[in-house]
């Protein structure tokens, strides 16, 4: 079925249930292809998928690792195991830190399954951004060095909703993405539900009504078709934007590559790459499929056909049309095409890409959390945190952070005792060499808790030369205390700072620091470098609420400004006055101010001074860029200066 | 657990990348500079060229530091099952592994701004003096550590700090190639590197392999001949133009010039010239320079610009040029006055 924009761009539908389950057997034939990320599939049928694909690799589904929210570092690299073979003398059990769940011998999981990408915990998200599609994989954790080649076929799924806010650099890794909404939007025949109840809970069941896995899988298994030119022409047509990352090509060629080997081809042609841009929500550019390629729509599922012969030899040398070596044998450099090659920012963007919206990282407003690699999006109960001053120790049950001193310690009082049935067994020798230590042995260090809230003060000093401004920022000063919160304190546009084309910060432990008193009574200077004040407040902010565990809970943006920004910000890097003076210190504010917006757990607010005569709405467009409000100032005789 | 593939995409089939290519080969020739910074956007090939390389200099994959890596592991621990044993046995860490050579080895640190802050101070301290010291769980010992670090990060994941991006002699900003003739070549080379078999390699990897000795042996044969006496002893002109490059970019220390004059040595060897000339240090300022111009404590790198940035360099190398072809005293001499 062409798509209504056929004059200009080849597409075509596959039906759901069709395009899941072709992608899934390409997924079983390539295990490059690394993961599928399902879009708009509700977490509870990922399973299912999960088990069919198992079905299709011959691989047992108890093996399957579904991945959630509640998913540590140490529950998927490396987790305690019972040891066996233990001294008699401890009772033959021991606690030895052991491959976790996916670094499980000998190439980790068949499939693992991350049923809700956008709430799957930090560990499994970084886990995710390490393993897909990965060649080699490493894991150095409590004293375990483990290294392995990853065969693991990662399925995810996740709502369109939540797809425009996971990390860029996370969805990378799912190139292949396939929208599911439409999955179940067919009314089922009474045959197919019979089928399907029938069929339900068996082992060989099709999951959800999707057909089995076809034979063709196991055909083209091994089975590695030669991309030529043409193909490879309209897969980077297909992807078209050059701010498509290099992997999306790759995705694109390995599963036409794969569609080609189901259908038992020894080569693949344009049309594949048509059939695999249709899976994933891409419609080809036409004057991309060269004419002899250029093909009627596809059957909707080709019947697998029988192989024929061997599989085509590998190709010797490869195609150096339009490349040169800059030095024999040395990396190569491409000098052009053979054929007019504009770049592909000429190429138009296909109407695929932007209909099915599998790819919204790419759209030039997108705006995915900041370093969402570094900290879960979701609030989460205070965690001990592994750093930090250590101020005494506390008996643990887990391995992390030890203190072995204050273990063996713990041990030895016990040692008599425990020694005796071994000096018992025959071999009192041995067993007075050996410590023995029990779980109940162990402890960690206690170490000194950091804040857990922080307050982020942007003091914007030309804004206060008739307004006394304390009164309105107690409320916050009052939290802060309360909170016994961090206090970073950004000031700019005062007369005595050291740049005027430059903020200043400084962190505080607290807000009874006395140099935030100072700060609040600095005389107005001129220039307003607001847009590096809030870069400054927004970088601190990001370190205080995603580094490590001791990260900040909850944090207040408080911009006292008038919005007038007077200074360019790439002024105040290169600390290079600018001229003319334009409005481009105020754009320039309200762009960095949108990184606030990618914050988790912080509330901005702007606090304007009171009876603003000139542009009076541009503190609102400033909380507007930080997602935040406008505090309400009230003008009165107590607040003039 | 298996070894991960001997096999993997040969440095030789790379296509573009030509900045990060240089700044790892230089790294290479000249540990001295302090290892090499990979930033960029994601998909563009970083890990795949940082590990190829270290494929093709030591035989093996790199020591990789992965980002889930606990304190023991880094600089190493009490061997805990030994421990259990009654027995003290010290397993080296990472650090220690990785400078363990008579060599200096490849520390390779993806996502190094997923790593903990406290981490990564640990292992710039340790490239930049070469010394691991440790002391913790009662253990009180300092090795020799000599590696170079190489590490990438995707700016989407948070900047890392000033200080520590300074501790990083040179670094790369790439971007995805833009062209549509690369971007097929690269998925050409790819999908054909899917079908190679380690026992029967295709004519097609085989030449690549044999580029890859050859560049090797070039490589070994330049490292060689930056750590000989005498040899490639910059001029005046040319460590003055270095030092002019890092003063107008306002370039705080002394760090940036430093890694400039080692960077364009190396860069000298690389190339087969017979002294270090102007050019080689204007080729390499940018990498040098890049993160350690004043940008401010946010850590907001200021990206380079070909239209202000560049002419600035070619202005400084262009009259070292002219001093280096008038006649008199041209700056060869240890004593020329700058």
């Amino acid at each position: 079925m062409a798509s209504p924009e056929a004059g200009q761009a080849q597409a075509f539908e596959i039906p759901p249930a069709e395009c899941v389950t072709t992608v899934l057997s390409c997924l079983a034939v390539d295990r490059r292809l690394g993961g599928v990320l399902f879009v708009g599939l509700p977490p509870g049928w990922l399973a299912p998928l999960g088990a069919w694909l198992c079905h299709a690799i011959g691989a047992d589904p108890a093996g399957m690792v579904t991945l959630g929210s509640a998913e540590s570092e140490d529950d998927l690299w490396c987790r305690p195991l019972g040891g066996t073979g233990a001294p008699a003398a401890s009772g033959g059990s021991w606690l030895l830190p052991g491959p976790g769940r996916l670094a499980e011998p000998p190439h980790g999981p068949p499939v693992a399954i991350i049923p809700d990408l956008a709430r799957a915990s930090l560990a499994v998200t970084r886990a995710a951004v390490t393993l897909v599609g990965a060649d080699a994989a490493v894991v150095d954790r409590h004293g375990q060095h483990v290294s392995w080649q990853p065969r693991t076929r990662w399925l995810a799924a996740c709502s369109r909703a939540d797809l425009g806010r996971l990390s860029g650099h996370l969805l990378d890794r799912f190139p292949v993405r396939v929208s599911t909404e439409n999955l179940y939007a067919a009314r089922w025949s009474p045959q197919k539900l019979r089928v399907a109840l029938a069929e339900d809970g068996g082992a060989n069941s099709s999951p959800l009504g999707l057909p089995s896995a076809g034979d063709n899988i196991l055909r083209a298994l091994g089975r590695v078709p030669h991309l030529g030119d043409d193909a490879a022409r309209v897969v980077v047509r297909a992807v078209g934007t050059a701010a498509a990352p290099a992997r999306r090509d790759l995705a694109l060629g390995r599963l036409a590559r794969a569609v080609a080997a189901l259908e038992a081809s020894d080569e693949v042609a344009p049309a594949h790459v048509r059939r695999a841009a249709a899976l994933v929500g891409l419609a080809v550019p036409e004057e991309a499929v060269p004419s002899a390629g250029r093909l009627p729509d596809p059957d909707p599922l080709p019947p697998p056909q029988e192989p024929r012969g061997e599989d085509r030899p590998v190709p010797k040398g490869l195609p150096d049309e339009g490349v040169r070596e800059d030095r024999p044998g040395g990396p190569v450099t491409i000098t052009g095409d053979p054929e007019p090659a504009g770049t592909l920012r000429d190429l138009p963007v296909p109407p695929g890409l932007a209909s099915a919206g599998l790819y919204l990282e790419d759209a030039p407003e997108a705006l995915p959390e900041f370093g969402s690699l570094r900290q879960p999006w979701q609030r989460r109960g205070r965690q001990r945190s592994a750093r930090g001053l250590i101020v005494g120790t506390e008996p643990t049950r887990e391995l992390a952070d030890l203190s072995i001193t204050a273990t063996v310690l713990e041990a030895a009082r016990y040692q008599p005792l425990r020694r005796l049935p071994a000096a018992e067994s025959g071999s009192p020798q041995e067993a007075g060499r050996r410590i023995v230590i029990y779980g109940a042995d162990l402890h960690r260090y206690r170490r000194q808790a950091g804040p857990d809230a922080t307050l982020a003060l942007v003091l914007d000093h030309t804004c206060h030369r008739h307004w006394q401004w304390t009164a309105d920022l107690a409320p916050y000063l009052g939290w802060a205390y309360t909170r016994r919160a961090a206090v970073t304190v950004v000031e700019l546009g005062h007369a005595g700072a050291a740049s005027d084309l430059r903020a200043e910060a400084y962190r505080a432990a607290s807000v009874r620091d006395r140099r935030i008193i100072g700060s609040l009574s600095r005389p107005p200077g001129l220039a307003s470098p607001l847009a590096y004040g809030l870069d400054l407040a927004i970088q601190h902010l990001r370190r205080q609420v995603r580094y490590g565990a001791a990260a900040t809970e909850e944090a207040w943006l408080v911009v006292v400004s008038d919005g007038r920004g007077n200074v360019p910000l790439e002024a105040s890097l290169r600390e290079e006055a600018p001229w003319p003076v334009g409005t481009e210190g105020i754009r320039d504010a309200l762009a960095v101010a949108a990184g606030a917006r990618t914050l988790p757990r912080v509330r901005s607010v702007v606090i304007a001074p009171p009876g603003l005569a000139h542009y009076p709405q541009l503190p609102f467009d400033l909380a507007a860029a930080l997602g935040g409000i406008v505090a309400d100032v009230t003008y009165s005789p107590d607040s003039a200066a | 657990m298996d070894k991960p593939p001997e096999l993997i995409f040969p440095y030789s089939w790379i296509v573009g990348q030509q900045a990060m290519r240089q700044a790892l080969e230089i790294a290479y020739v000249a540990p001295a500079v302090g290892g090499v910074l990979i930033r960029g956007q994601r998909g563009t090939a970083k890990s795949t060229t940082a590990r190829a390389f270290a494929q093709m200099m030591s035989g093996d994959l790199p020591v990789t530091l992965p980002i889930g890596a606990t304190d023991d592991r880094v600089l190493g621990g009490w061997h805990v099952k030994d421990l259990l044993e009654s027995k003290t046995t010290w397993k080296p860490g990472l650090l220690e592994e990785a400078g363990a050579g008579k060599e200096p080895g490849m520390l390779y640190i993806d996502e190094v701004n997923l790593l903990d802050d406290h981490l990564v101070n640990i292992i710039l301290d340790v490239a930049s003096t070469g010394l691991l010291a440790v002391q913790r769980d009662g253990a009180d010992m300092t090795v020799p550590a000599k590696f170079t670090l190489v590490g990438t990060m995707n700016p989407e994941e948070g900047n890392l700090r000033p200080q520590l991006l300074d501790r990083f002699g040179l670094l790369v900003e790439v971007r995805s190639v833009e062209t549509e003739a690369q971007r097929r070549e690269i998925l050409t080379r790819v999908l054909q590197f899917d079908k190679e078999n380690p026992e029967a390699p295709s004519d097609g990897l085989a030449e690549g392999l044999r580029s890859n000795t050859e560049r090797k042996d070039l490589l070994i044969a330049a490292r060689q001949r930056v750590a000989a006496e005498g040899e490639l002893d910059p001029s005046d002109v040319v460590l003055d133009l270095a030092a002019g490059i890092a003063q107008e970019f306002g370039v705080e220390g002394h760090r940036a010039e430093l890694v400039m004059i080692r960077a364009a040595r190396a860069l000298a060897a690389i190339g087969g010239a017979p002294e270090v000339l102007p050019g080689h240090v204007g080729e390499v300022a940018e990498a040098a320079i890049t993160h350690r111009r004043s940008s401010g404590e946010s850590g907001t790198m200021l990206s380079w610009s070909r239209e202000t940035d560049d002419p600035v360099v070619a202005r400084h190398v262009a009259a070292a040029e002219a001093r280096l072809t008038s006649p008199g005293p041209a700056g060869t001499g240890p004593t020329t006055a700058s």
